[in-house]
């Protein structure tokens, strides 16, 4: 993706398509003595301004972890290992605590999941927002109280100049989590994460609180990751969804698309789940078992276990990401190049490309890692087709023809033990 | 359902009891067979370890009798009750179970002999030097002691893989938290050291406790005389008077070292020649026994207080609150010291040298301290549903509290036991130093302390500093084992602050 | 419930404390076998001796139903009626003899809790903010140790230690430091006011203050290192570094204030531990405090005096709660909104 901002930059016109934040190819590792646990492993996305990404996906899955890392707040034994973010095209990644503040607050701030617990209960809500406005807008004295109070009004909370002398206990759990929103505003940012900010609160709150980021983000247009495990929320508020599982993106798609046209399983299930979507089900839909903890790299789908359309070579081959672009998909005639790959459907399951035999599919997954990372991408961002999405995906089983006999040969023994094995 | 919801919630509750197989309470509920039914389905690995534990037993036969005829305060109870017919009979037979020969004595290692030169060693183990004899007996007692403690260990393993029907309980897991706590282990250790050093006493000591500081002038010993070139019977006592360590390097017998009368002394002599060692061991028995009897007391006062306040709460708790901050207003040591006067002249002061009375006097002021640990988890096990359930099916409310609520505070309740031990430890150590604790001649380490402050910069140093240090180490590692258990029962917990320092702070002592 | 309604509550259970405990006080000394009329006279075996027993029972009022003892014991005290020593200086007004031996007992507590605080929190802290480094480990283990330490066994050895300090401190020497004083003994105030009497009455004091603290010092040490852990971890630490705050602000603002909390139970109850410890300590260092009256008062039998203290003592610690309570609420706005019915 590197390659594509690279030499598609000066083509680009619109500063809106370059964007705010790009998170590439991100590795968080957390080092105990007994395992290494790939919290966040190897994910890709990027946030444009006024634009809501939503990073949907069940606990466990590393959706915070990917935020904290962004924010540079993980905390030991957790590191970044590996992969970019790029703030306006500086790379956070490597940076000093001191150079990372310069970004916290004033360019990337942070809503948390827990508003009982995210205000220091020793002091003043007034005085933690104020902190906030002579940090990022050199304000202090009545003017900070001013602006404080304006703030407060902003998000709705009726006598605000009163409650700027209050402490946090003395605010409902819905105006907490306002008064962390006006504290995020007060430093000014460009982007605004969200880490299922509406969770802990009861369910009228969280539709206030919902309406009142997307207010918050059309007046400032800023730039949003909204982290929540609810497909609900995500449906009304994201732009576009990044489907997590185990530190992995499974699945990108514009909004409406993912909903209309869910591809991967676990999605699939995921939207199964949510009561009243399919009314005539008699019960409703839920994936057996929870989010596997990834000790290693992925060297096969770490969905596979619970996975109802699993096939006969997922517990061996780590999926890639495909494009599965339609053609009636819109994107190919309104969408600019770059935006292939941005905007567009891609699904990591070796289900896919969905017309290809089981074993093209294998190959192609299999070499993806190494090869068709560029072959797949390279195909999508050329046209974004389905064409040429098949023509990366034949030069690929072609090449991996040649060296394949050795592998298929003990790939296949093992393929009969599992066929055994689930015979009985 | 109820019985068993608060059967599998004791995560607490004593292991390991006498026969160390029937350990877990928590699996009975839902089992169809008595523990003894499945033992006869599958006799083997029970024989096999019944027959170790047998023959552990049978070697040190005479020296359990002798702990449970002698060393127990058996005085209080008969004192009470003292024309019984019966007990003399009683107590002759006990005696004399006392008196069987064990493996690990001083008469069967014997440590006290005398050097004739061009002879060697005599009336010694096998004509070794008396410290390597002693040095022995160390060794054995305390391998011994461990592999004791390591079969009724294996008990409970082999409980879990032949008897218990369930793969895991709870308690499984308390003990898998333990294993990697190194803190709490080593707490672990030097508490069972301690232990060990408490009941072996008499087979650890370099010579008999009432040899050596008890009666030493009823007592003679004989050792080999220079001028006269012969071997000469004298008192213990008179042999002490010129063996004392008095600061000077002529008048001192230092650790690790012999003195006239060819008597090894591992940590050197008293000021009045008594061994130091001897005076430790059999300090720690008095310790350990005050420490234990007085958290019995205020143990059962503080679950009764807690459960009784929690079930009822209102005005009953209120006075409980009100009873226990009043005890905490006084000073705890000044009322100790205030207490220990004022008992000492009653016939219950006169036991076992004050130390009776002493156990009482810390029963009844410790218990607020404990009460104040407790409280917490007492009042939130009474909150939970299953304690409404029993209450709207009319259940007695003794019951509730014994079968629901007991339970669930008896982990805390261990918790905080451990980490005031400690403080009882020092506690007494400070009464007895300032002359209120055990009396002479009953051994107690505050005395030691007392006995040697003035010699600390002399040769003489290790009378003060010796049974300090001991008592630093003990305490350090009760306060360990009771952090290794709170981390074991309950490793979320933020325990922590007020309670923990109100039950470790102790005395001030 | 308000935060002073609470210590409004506070208060009001502060009375049921006092006239309880000091109940208990009159149980203790009236129950026990020691007849207070013979520690004063000694045992009446003669007939004057006899006459005198007689007469001092009368005045000490044991005459008096037990009952009518009890009302007029608690009234006095509670009237702040101490009365006087009959055993250990007979005649002389309790006012007096606390007036004498306060002072003392106040210098070596002040500094024992001052240098516990400024001590035990600091290093507490900074272990907290620098966990699992070897400083972490020797502040938390040296904490621990130095709390297990018994106070009167570590009096032994600092004195010895400080006396010969020549010996031990490679030369240097402890009493010729600075100004010349001796390693112990009674403090003497006279000259306070001056720089050299306030240096000297200093060094005099600091070994047993640092006896005397060290329990505390230990507490501190530990939950001071806790609550900074804890507070670092939390979730509003979390949010001001999300807002881009500055380490040092986050420290001194977010972290200290409320790692502070904690610490308020553990400062307050080291006067109790100071009250009672002051006894040992006084003793081996031959300071004739509070601790040291008190002692010298129960051994003798002087049983007046010792309910007259001990009511005194059970003022102050209740008064020490009273001001953890007032502590609290000044420095967490949540008090009285959590807590229980106690």
């Amino acid at each position: 993706m590197t390659l594509d901002a690279d030499s598609d930059g000066p083509t680009e016109s619109s500063a809106n398509a370059d964007p705010l934040l790009a998170v590439e190819g991100l590795r968080t590792v957390f080092s105990t003595d007994k395992e290494e646990i790939h919290a966040v492993d190897g994910i890709d996305f990027d946030v444009r301004e006024g634009e809501t990404l939503g990073i949907v996906g069940e606990s466990g899955s590393g959706k915070s972890v990917t935020a904290r890392s962004i924010m540079g707040l993980v905390k030991s034994p957790g590191r970044i290992v590996d992969g970019s973010i790029r703030y306006r095209g500086e790379d956070l990644v490597g940076k000093s605590e001191d150079e990372l503040r310069a970004y916290r607050g004033g360019d990337i701030a942070m809503i948390f999941q827990d508003p009982m617990t995210s205000l220091n209960p020793v002091y003043t809500v007034g005085n933690q927002i104020e902190e906030a406005l002579e940090l990022h807008q050199g304000l202090s004295g009545s003017e900070a109280t001013d602006e404080a109070a304006s703030l407060l009004e902003s998000v709705n909370i009726p006598d605000a100049r009163r409650r700027l002398g209050e402490y946090p206990h003395e605010f409902s759990g819905g105006m907490r989590q306002r008064a962390l929103i006006a504290m995020a505003l007060a430093c000014d940012p460009e982007v605004l994460i969200c880490d299922e900010p509406t969770t802990a609160l009861d369910v009228t709150t969280q539709a206030q609180i919902l309406e009142l980021l997307q207010d918050v983000q059309r007046e400032r247009d800023l730039g949003m990751i909204f982290i929540t495990h609810d497909m609900g929320v995500i449906a009304e508020i994201a732009d576009r969804v990044g489907v997590m599982y185990a530190g992995e993106i499974i699945e990108r798609a514009p909004v409406e698309r993912l909903f209309a046209k869910p591809k991967h399983p676990y999605t699939r299930g995921l939207l199964e789940s949510i009561p009243g979507r399919n009314p005539e089900a008699a019960r409703l839909h839920t994936i057996e078992g929870d989010v596997p903890t990834a000790t290693e790299p992925a060297a096969s789908c770490r969905f596979a276990p619970r996975c109802p359309k699993a096939i006969d070579g997922c517990d061996r081959v780590h999926p890639s990401a495909v494009a599965v672009d339609d053609a009636d998909a819109d994107s190919a005639g309104t969408d600019g190049a770059d935006d292939g790959a941005i905007d567009g459907h891609t699904v990591s399951c070796l289900l896919y490309p969905e017309d290809r035999s089981r074993e093209w599919r294998l190959e192609g997954h299999r070499d993806g890692d190494s090869i068709d990372a560029t072959d797949l991408e390279g195909a999508r961002t050329d046209g974004g087709t389905d064409e040429t999405t098949s023509r990366g995906a034949d030069a690929t089983t072609s090449r991996g023809a040649g060296k394949a006999t050795g592998d298929d040969a003990s790939a296949d023994t093992r393929d009969d033990a599992t066929n055994e094995v689930i015979d009985e | 359902m109820i019985g068993g919801d608060a059967d599998d919630g004791d995560g607490g509750s004593a292991g390991g009891n006498a026969d160390g197989r029937s350990t877990d309470g928590d699996t009975d509920s839902f089992e169809d067979r008595p523990l003894r039914e499945r033992i006869a389905a599958n006799p083997r690995p029970a024989a096999v370890w019944g027959a170790g534990f047998a023959l552990l037993v049978a070697v040190q036969f005479g020296a359990i009798a002798d702990v449970i005829v002698n060393a127990m305060p058996w005085g209080v109870a008969l004192g009470a009750l003292p024309s019984i017919p019966g007990t003399g009979i009683l107590a002759a037979v006990g005696q004399w179970f006392a008196d069987l020969p064990t493996l690990l004595s001083p008469e069967l290692i014997p440590n006290e002999g005398y050097y004739v030169p061009g002879e060697g060693w005599h009336g010694t183990f096998l004509g070794l030097s008396p410290a390597i004899a002693w040095g022995i007996r160390v060794v054995l007692v305390y391998a011994y002691a461990f592999a004791a403690l390591a079969w009724i260990w294996y008990a409970y393993v082999l409980f879990r893989r032949h008897y218990r029907y369930a793969d895991w309980t709870p308690r499984d897991d308390v003990v898998d938290r333990l294993r990697t706590h190194r803190w709490g282990q080593f707490g672990i250790v030097i508490v069972l050291a301690f232990l060990v050093m408490a009941i072996f006493a008499p087979a650890l000591a370099t010579a008999p406790v009432a040899q050596n500081i008890e009666d030493p002038y009823s007592h003679t010993i004989e050792y080999y005389d220079h001028d006269a070139g012969e071997v000469v019977e004298t008192t213990v006592g008179d042999a002490n008077r010129n063996s004392q360590s008095r600061g000077q390097d002529a008048r001192n017998v230092g650790p690790m070292s012999y003195d006239d009368y060819d008597r090894f002394h591992p940590l050197g002599t008293m000021p009045s020649g008594q061994d130091l060692f001897t005076f430790i061991v059999f300090g720690a028995r008095v310790s350990l026994l005050i420490g234990l009897l007085s958290l019995t007391i205020s143990g059962v006062a503080a679950a009764g207080f807690a459960l009784f306040g929690a079930y009822y709460k209102g005005k009953l708790d209120l006075s409980f609150v009100v009873m226990s901050d009043s005890v905490q207003a006084m000073p705890r040591l000044l009322l100790l010291v205030l207490l220990s006067v004022i008992l000492a002249d009653t016939w219950i002061g006169g036991l076992y040298s004050g130390a009776v009375v002493l156990a009482l006097i810390f029963g009844v002021t410790g218990w607020p301290a404990l009460w104040r640990a407790i409280r917490g988890p007492a009042l939130q096990v009474a909150e939970k549903e299953w304690i409404d359930a029993a209450r709207s099916y009319d259940q007695a409310p003794t019951t509730t509290m014994r079968r629901h609520m007991l339970p669930y505070i008896l982990g805390y309740l261990l918790i905080y036991a451990s980490m005031t031990l400690g403080g009882i430890i020092v506690g007494v150590a400070g009464l007895s130093f300032l002359g209120l604790g055990v009396d002479s001649p009953t051994p107690e380490w505050g005395r030691a302390i007392d006995a040697g402050q003035d010699y600390v910069t002399t040769a003489s140093w290790h009378i003060s500093l010796l049974p300090g240090l001991f008592i630093v180490l003990v305490v350090t590692a009760f306060n360990a084992l009771g952090d290794g258990i709170r981390d074991a029962i309950d490793p979320q917990s933020d325990v922590g602050g007020d309670s923990e320092e109100a039950a470790a702070g102790g005395t001030g002592a | 419930m308000s935060r002073l309604g609470y210590l409004a509550r506070r208060l009001l259970l502060a009375i049921p404390v006092v006239l309880f405990g000091t109940s208990l006080t009159f149980l203790i000394i009236r129950m026990g076998p020691i007849d207070p009329a013979a520690a004063i006279v000694g045992s009446p075996d003669t007939p004057s001796a006899q006459a005198q027993y007689e007469r001092t029972r009368e005045q000490l009022g044991l005459t008096q139903p037990l009952w009518d003892q009890y009302v007029e014991f608690m009234t006095d005290l509670l009237l702040f009626d101490l009365g006087q020593s009959w055993v250990l200086s007979p005649g002389t007004n309790t006012y007096d003899l606390i007036l004498t031996y306060a002072p003392r007992t106040l210098w070596l507590g002040f500094w024992s809790i001052l240098i516990a605080v400024f001590v035990g929190i600091p290093l507490g802290f900074y272990a907290g903010l620098n966990p699992n480094t070897r400083a972490d480990y020797l502040v938390s283990f040296g904490g621990i140790v130095w709390r297990a330490m018994p106070n009167f066994w570590l009096a032994i050895i600092l004195l010895a230690l400080f006396a010969q300090s020549q010996q031990y401190f490679f030369g240097f020497d402890w009493s010729g430091f600075v100004v010349d004083s001796e390693v112990t003994g009674a403090y003497q105030f006279s000259d306070i006011t001056t720089s050299e009497g306030f240096v000297r009455e200093f060094k005099r004091v600091l070994p047993a203050a640092l006896v005397l603290g060290s329990a505390s010092m230990g507490n501190e040490m530990r939950i001071g290192r806790t609550a900074v852990l804890e507070t670092i971890n939390s979730n509003y630490v979390e949010t001001a570094k999300a807002k881009g705050l500055s380490t040092t602000k986050i420290v001194w603002k977010h972290v200290f204030r409320n790692a502070l909390i904690p610490l308020v139970p553990v400062i307050t109850s080291e006067a109790f531990l100071l009250i009672g410890g002051a006894v040992l300590v006084e003793v081996v260092f031959g300071i004739n405090g509070l601790g040291y009256l008190f002692f010298q008062a129960v051994i003798n039998g002087d049983l007046p005096l010792v309910a007259s203290l001990m009511y005194v003592f059970i003022l102050v610690l209740v008064g020490v709660n009273i001001i953890q309570d007032i502590l609290y609420t000044i420095i967490d706005p949540r008090v009285g909104l959590e807590e229980g019915s106690a």
